[in-house]
């Protein structure tokens, strides 16, 4: 589902089905006309603008990740202490007996021993010992090349991208562990992000904008008449080649441009480029994404799209996306309007069946009236497709994710009612909405939109959380469980519970455990 | 198997002698200090074998096999007919961390596993008259095992590896060839149990295995007499 942004009004961020409410001056969609309504001008354009962080969501005291690990204790057996007590490493000069024993005695060590791979001794050392102060008592001694604690490592897989430190939504599911085991599956892996399009090439295309209401009584819009919008690739979502088989079911042709931004953002959780110093982390880094324009959004309505985002458009979908190779399809979208989606159901089934994991956001409407996402809650009854709630920072359910027995799984979606605005969101790169949404402003400021100009934004949803389930089940296909059915029993068996024990509406089977899933079952343990 | 093979063989090279030995003259007395050296006789040994594990399920989604070899010693104490025997084993095997979906689907997930298991072993056991012309001894008997079970993987953090030790017994059932005055060499089976040692978690939960015994047949070269 979609999520909830400061600037754009309810109706911008709904699904085709409520656009199609709005009191709206005739265009192609509803006359059936103008179908091809837009002209790719240039293949190429400028590169796309990295504007940073959005204003309003600058740096607030950024932790430094590199101070971690000195902040915790360092007793013996906590798995994050800095040293292990009860010893040290001390190499002599002089591999004699006698000096051994000396210095053995000068610092009140118990014994030596010297590991068979080793050219130096562990030194064991009384219980309570300091072995910092123990180290620096031995290297002031001229029989001794070197002593140290025996200081601890830890896995070393910490993103280098700048605003990494804004993510708590990897570290809350353990991820730097994960890709420890498995650092972002691999190009062989192919997800597709059924959404509002992909900020992914750069492109010139030439629209038509009519006249419109955004809101029945609201003022109208006027008509751009002929424009030419910039659109880029969005600068940290990573090169064109990981790109695969785009495809635009809501203008009939292979540009599933965002003239939104969900679609993007969704896409940088599951697969922004990263440790390449550049923004922010995706959980499945490596792999090919095939962007499938299934919904429209204002822009697409205004510039009269001929098609919008009904069920039978997103079923079209579905199967396009299991037809050209995809191993897992996300979802990000829905609705609660209206009753059951057989087509959408039907489409799932049958993606499923061709081996593609089907991953759907479970909705937005738990601080509401709690009506169930319709596109999705049907997955209970299909083994390989999950609907996902969505936690914030503190794991435990997100105000506004819909509860239901259809709710399989939870994973971070944000919760920034309670954490706040910055603290409490899901950061991605997206295009500049002060650029992009123009819509927002008065008619007398309405300008022609751009999508060549990014920005990180803190967004929160449903919509957040499933491309993390999405970029989970990508790095369970590379690393060996490939059937659909596998990776939901993967997922559920190893997710930690929340909420009421066992499964609950809210959290299903519990929140996403991807350290632990990745890394399965020894003989024992 | 090998070591079984060449066993066998020895005992069907022993055959034709006990045909001769049934031809000769009966010699009670003689025979009789021929079934049991005076004495406390202290034997060691060596040991190789193969063990089909009860988990078979686990250890194949595991290791890829439900049995393996084992090697080890021991020593053999033995005064008239009754045996005391005390020895270790090793089992040692890499294989990969698995996902066993249901219904068995095992996935392996490239991740390396090692497992190592070294049963102590105390038996005791009854000798019988030796048969066919003092060559091959039977022995049966039961006893206490002390298994050491360790578990590691990549990728593991405190508390993932395994290094337990449960207790468990076996029984066992044996056949000694006298290849030399001072050199016997045993054919043996061996049933162990070691309940509850598994099952709580990893791919013995997933397959409802408990039991990390098995039955093993094993050769063993004897020094003494």
């Amino acid at each position: 589902m979609t999520p909830s942004t400061r600037r754009r009004p309810a109706s911008a961020i709904v699904a085709a089905g409520v656009l199609a409410l709005t009191v709206a001056v005739p265009s192609g969609r509803q006359a059936g006309i103008e179908s091809a309504a837009r002209v790719l001008l240039e293949e190429a354009a400028l590169p796309g603008i990295d504007r940073g962080l959005a204003p309003e969501a600058g740096p607030l005291d950024p932790v430094d990740r590199s101070n971690r690990a000195g902040l915790v204790a360092d007793a013996a057996g906590e798995p994050r202490a800095v040293y292990a007590r009860g010893s040290v490493i001390v190499k002599f000069r002089n591999d004699t007996i006698p000096p051994r024993q000396a210095a053995l005695a000068a610092v009140g060590g118990e014994r030596l021993a010297r590991p068979s791979w080793a050219d130096f001794e562990i030194m064991a050392l009384p219980e309570g010992a300091d072995p910092e102060a123990v180290a620096a008592a031995l290297e002031s001694r001229p029989d001794v090349e070197y002593a140290q604690p025996r200081y601890r490592n830890h896995a070393m897989f910490t993103p280098t991208d700048p605003l990494y430190s804004f993510q708590w939504n990897f570290p809350a599911i353990d991820m730097e562990r994960a890709w420890d085991i498995n650092p972002g599956a691999s190009s062989n892996v192919t997800v597709a992000v059924l959404d509002s399009g992909v900020a992914f090439r750069d492109s010139v295309v030439r629209y038509r904008g009519s006249a419109f209401r955004l809101e029945a009584g609201g003022p109208v819009y006027p008509a751009l008449g002929l424009v030419d919008v910039p659109f880029a690739a969005a600068p940290d979502l990573g090169p064109a080649s990981r790109f695969v088989a785009p495809r635009d079911f809501i203008w009939n042709d292979d540009l599933p441009l965002d003239l939104d931004g969900h679609g993007t953002h969704v896409s940088g959780t599951i697969g922004q480029a990263t440790n390449n110093g550049i923004g922010v982390a995706g959980m499945a880094f490596n792999v090919r994404i095939m962007p499938v324009k299934v919904i429209d959004e204002v822009w697409d309505f205004i510039f009269g799209s001929p098609n919008f985002g009904s069920d039978d458009t997103v079923a079209q979908g579905i199967r396009y996306a299991a037809d050209n190779g995809a191993h897992v399809i996300n979802m990000s979208i829905g609705r609660e309007a209206g009753g059951a989606a057989p087509a959408i159901e039907a489409a799932v089934r049958y993606a499923v069946s061709k081996g593609a994991f089907v991953v759907i956001s479970a909705g937005n409407d738990g601080n509401g009236q709690n009506r169930a996402n319709r596109a999705g809650d049907f997955t209970g009854s299909i083994d390989g497709a999950v609907s996902v709630g969505a936690v914030g920072r503190t794991l435990d359910r997100a105000y506004y994710s819909t509860t239901g027995s259809y709710v399989e799984l939870s994973a971070p979606g944000g919760d920034q009612r309670l954490s706040g605005p910055r603290e409490g969101g899901i950061l991605q790169q997206m295009v500049d909405q002060d650029l992009a949404i123009t819509f927002t402003q008065a008619p007398a400021l309405f300008r022609a939109p751009r999508f060549d100009v990014f920005q990180y934004y803190f967004l929160q949803g449903t919509s957040m959380a499933a491309p993390h389930v999405s970029g989970f089940a990508a790095l369970l296909r590379q690393q060996g469980i490939t059937s659909p059915a596998a990776i939901e029993a993967a997922m559920k068996q190893f997710a930690t519970d929340r909420g009421s024990p066992g499964r609950d509406d809210a959290h299903g089977a519990g929140l996403i455990n991807p350290r632990a899933t990745l890394r399965g079952l020894g003989l024992a343990r | 198997m090998r070591p079984m093979l060449f066993a066998l063989a020895l005992l069907a090279v022993s055959l034709p002698a006990t045909a001769v030995g049934q031809t000769a003259p009966r010699r009670p007395a003689a025979r009789q200090a021929a079934a049991y050296p005076d004495g406390l006789q202290i034997r060691p040994f060596i040991s190789a074998g193969t063990t089909w594990f009860t988990a078979s399920k686990t250890f194949k989604a595991v290791l890829g096999s439900g049995q393996g070899q084992d090697f080890g010693g021991g020593v053999n104490l033995t005064r008239g007919p009754v045996v005391i025997e005390a020895g270790a084993r090793r089992f040692s095997k890499s294989g990969e961390r698995v996902f066993v979906a249901t219904g068995g689907q095992v996935f392996p997930l490239g991740i390396d596993t090692d497992v190592t298991m070294t049963p102590l072993e105390v038996t005791a056991g009854w000798r019988f008259r030796p048969l066919f012309g003092a060559r091959v001894r039977p022995q049966l008997g039961i006893g206490y095992t002390r298994l050491r079970y360790e578990e590691s993987a990549a990728f593991a953090q405190d508390g993932d590896d395994v290094d337990e030790s449960f207790n468990g017994f076996h029984v066992t059932g044996a056949a000694e060839v006298r290849l030399h005055r001072w050199v016997g060499l045993a054919g043996e089976v061996v049933w162990t149990s070691v309940a509850n040692a598994i099952g709580d978690g990893g791919a013995s939960k997933a397959f409802g295995e408990d039991n990390l015994g098995g039955t093993s047949l094993r050769v063993k070269l004897v020094i003494g007499r």
